[in-house]
């Protein structure tokens, strides 16, 4: 095959998806009446205050601050795939990087919003700049968590630019859209000086984030491990979050790969062999989170200190304790059994077992937040009765919904509106494979 | 361990039946309200008791009141209706643990709207007459305060508005304090000559300079207290270094540790130097592509 050809078919191939269709337009619909449901009941909380939530005076940290958690959890698979995996040159992450930043950019950019569900008061937000304490662990995590939203931005923005002046060539885009794509491309013309200008800015992003990340989902981690409460006073949680938070990643990573082959029609580029690779990449972070697991209950359960262990009991055998046992099953223990198996890591069976890691990864931050807080130090005492366990209510849960699919809507948006894999390089990649 | 539980079963019942024999003297029973009670006196009592005793107490009719032993009990009830008024005065003047005294909390008014509040649930409460015109009409009375350093004592001084002096008032004097005020020896009587003097002990910690502030009040059974409030310097002089003067975890932003300050801003400044050289790079780059 001639290269020309090649790379045209390949052009022709990534950029096919781009643009608005009607299937585009049904999908983006149905996301946005569902989106302004759950904004109604975002008004009921503004209205009324929190009061609409479970929310109450001793557990004030509820699915809100889980979900937060998730979504900082779930964004930190852009620095894994790009920045661990690329740096160490392992050139299979190629069609699928971007897939990963787009996800990462998407939760992380959400993670902040739904900080601010989580305030009664929400036009305070300002104090918590005015007022901040440097000395808080509250300021540090919105300086790292913006931090890492800017870097995403521009590694997923870095390597399109060659992408955009592509597509800003194509006769068959409207005309307004090639206007965007022409000033996003800012005048890119494939010179050595600018090829050089870009490897080396993405080089040093990719350098960045790794420190970055790290600290974000540390940085979220301390937020409970600097309270001395039962459950959350451990010094294992950073690497512990860490861990769970590129489960949570890959398995998010690993769907999108399956709707993006299949809608797009990748199937040249995204191949088995991807999801074989992810497939092994996610029974690793899996079993070193396993690891940090059985760090984080073994050795409080077996000391069982007085207070941890009134705590540890309601989620082994207590309130949570189905909950606590199927998230550690199924979304921990039997995905890495199942993944262990060849003929497993098949598209399919792999996005039915990462929907089930992903789900078992929200609920785990929920009973990470939760129960901590039902169990004080001081008793909870002379208050009613739904003051003493959360039970969260459906304002609340249609509101976390929505943040839910306002990462829907920008991962959508991202993916229609720019190629998901990068062209030039895969081009780029090709050519050299074939020298 | 079963004589440990005998112990228990032993002490449990004493608990209860000492929580059945809540004694009041007869003459404090016989006492009666100087004020008549109204649905404006009851409306009072309700700010009063939503923030000294519904921790406790509950809300009247409801039953919700805390699971202490003695129990509470809920005001509305029996418990609480079948007393007298001067009964149920007496209770909240004096305290028994865990009940809190509110002697020195409350005024003798308050108590009082508290107890009109407590009667706004018993329909068939009829109130006694009210207590006949008191000996003194508080509202006119004067107190001078003179402090006698000799003998360490605090002369006060009840007069009328035509400065005859005013004998047989009651007078209290309190210290402030943080959160409520502290009273100074018991309530003492005006002699003829409408004097009181009040032993001052000598250890209660001032300020800075070793002021204290002093409440000297009459209770005057019309309810329509006197009190006067001045300041001398009587107390210990305390000056310790605030909390807050060296750097330290819970000071101020700008008193935090200093490897604090540093690690967060050299940090912040490192990372963010980077990101704008490289958008630096990328709005260079346009320019450049723009000229050609
Ligand atoms: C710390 C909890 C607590 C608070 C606050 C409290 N009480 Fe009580 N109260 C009790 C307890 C316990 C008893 C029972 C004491 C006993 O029987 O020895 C009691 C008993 C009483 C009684 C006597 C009831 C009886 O059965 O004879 C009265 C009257 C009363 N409280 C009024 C008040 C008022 C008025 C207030 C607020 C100004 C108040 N209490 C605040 C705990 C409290």
């Amino acid at each position: 095959m001639e290269p020309i050809n090649l790379s045209e078919k390949i052009t022709t191939d990534i950029l096919r998806p781009v643009g608005i269709t009607k299937s585009f337009k049904i999908w983006m619909t149905a996301l946005l009446v569902a989106f302004g449901i759950c904004i109604y009941a975002y008004t009921l909380q503004l209205r009324n205050g929190l009061g609409v939530t479970g929310l109450r005076d001793y557990i004030s940290w509820g699915m809100y601050i889980a979900n937060f958690v998730f979504f900082v959890a779930s964004s930190l698979i852009g620095m894994l795939i790009s920045a661990v995996l690329g740096l160490s040159g392992a050139k299979w992450i190629t069609p699928i990087a971007r897939i990963a930043e787009i996800i990462a950019l998407a939760f992380a950019s959400v993670a902040g919003l739904v900080i601010i569900s989580d305030m009664g008061r929400p036009e305070r937000l300002p104090n918590v700049f005015i007022y901040g304490r440097i000395q808080s662990p509250i300021l540090w995590d919105v300086t790292v968590v913006t931090t890492y939203v800017v870097i995403s931005a521009l590694l997923l923005y870095l390597p399109l630019i060659p992408d955009l002046a592509i597509c800003s060539r194509r006769m068959d885009t409207p005309p307004w859209l090639r206007k965007i794509y022409r000033l996003m491309s800012l005048g890119w013309s494939g010179t050595p000086e600018q090829t050089a200008m870009i490897q080396k800015c993405t080089r040093i992003l990719l350098i960045l984030i790794v420190p970055v990340a790290l600290a974000i989902h540390t940085v979220t981690s301390w937020l409970f491990a600097a309270t001395p409460r039962a459950g959350w006073n451990s010094s294992v949680f950073g690497p512990y979050f860490v861990s769970g938070a590129f489960v949570a990643g890959a398995a998010a990573v690993i769907i999108a790969m399956y709707f993006f082959r299949r809608n797009y029609k990748l199937h040249d580029y995204i191949t088995d062999s991807h999801f074989d690779k992810m497939g092994k990449l996610l029974v690793l972070v899996s079993l070193v989170y396993l690891y940090f697991n059985i760090n984080e209950f073994l050795v409080p359960g077996y000391k069982l200190e007085k207070a941890e262990a009134k705590y540890l009991h309601e989620i082994f055998a207590g309130r949570y304790a189905v909950l606590f046992w199927s998230a550690q099953l199924l979304g921990v223990i039997i995905p890495i059994i199942l993944l262990l198996i060849k003929s497993v890591r098949k598209p399919l069976p792999m996005m039915i077992i990462a929907a089930f890691v992903l789900a078992a990864s929200w609920i785990k931050r929920l009973l990470i937040v939760v129960p901590t807080q039902e169990h004080p130090f001081l008793p909870i005492q002379y208050v009613p009765q739904n003051f003493k366990f959360y039970t969260p209510t459906l304002t609340e849960t249609l509101i976390t919904l929505a943040s839910i699919i306002l990462v829907l809507i920008i991962v959508t948006i991202l993916s229609k509106f720019f190629p998901v894999i990068p062209i030039e390089e895969t081009i780029n990649e090709l050519k050299h494979g074939d020298k | 361990m079963k004589k440990y539980g005998l112990l228990i079963l032993l002490l449990i019942i004493v608990v209860r039946l000492n929580a059945q024999s809540w004694e009041v003297p007869d003459d404090k029973k016989a006492k009666v309200s100087p004020v008549q009670f109204s649905s404006e006196t009851a409306k009072k009592g309700e700010v009063i008791f939503l923030r000294n005793c519904q921790s406790c107490h509950g809300n009247p009719t409801k039953g919700n009141f805390a699971n202490l032993i003695p129990s509470p009990g809920d005001p509305a009830t029996d418990k609480f209706q079948k007393q007298t008024d001067g009964a149920l005065f007496y209770k909240i003047t004096t305290g028994r643990s865990p009940m809190p005294q509110f002697k020195d909390v409350l005024t003798e008014e308050e108590r009082w709207q508290v107890i009109s509040y407590f009667r706004s649930f018993n329909k068939n409460y009829v109130q006694p007459p009210v207590a006949s015109a008191s000996k003194v009409a508080a509202k006119q009375a004067a107190l001078t305060v003179v402090w006698e350093a000799a003998s360490r004592k605090l002369k006060v001084t009840a007069s009328d508005t035509l400065k005859r002096s005013l004998k047989g008032v009651g007078v209290l004097l309190f210290v402030k304090r943080y959160f409520g005020n502290m009273q100074i020896g018991e309530e003492m009587t005006t002699n003829d000559s409408g004097i009181v003097r009040f032993d001052f002990p000598k250890d209660i910690p001032g300020d800075k300079t070793g002021n204290l502030d002093l409440i000297i009040r009459i209770n005057s059974e019309k309810g329509d207290d006197v009190q006067k409030t001045v300041r001398l310097p009587l107390g210990v002089i305390v000056d310790k270094p605030p909390l807050t003067l060296p750097r330290a975890m819970w000071n101020v932003v700008w008193k935090s540790p200093v490897w604090l300050l540093l690690a967060y801003f050299l940090v912040v400044i490192g990372v963010w130097s980077f990101l704008i050289y490289i958008i630096y790079q990328l709005v260079k780059m346009k320019r450049r592509a723009g000229n050609v």
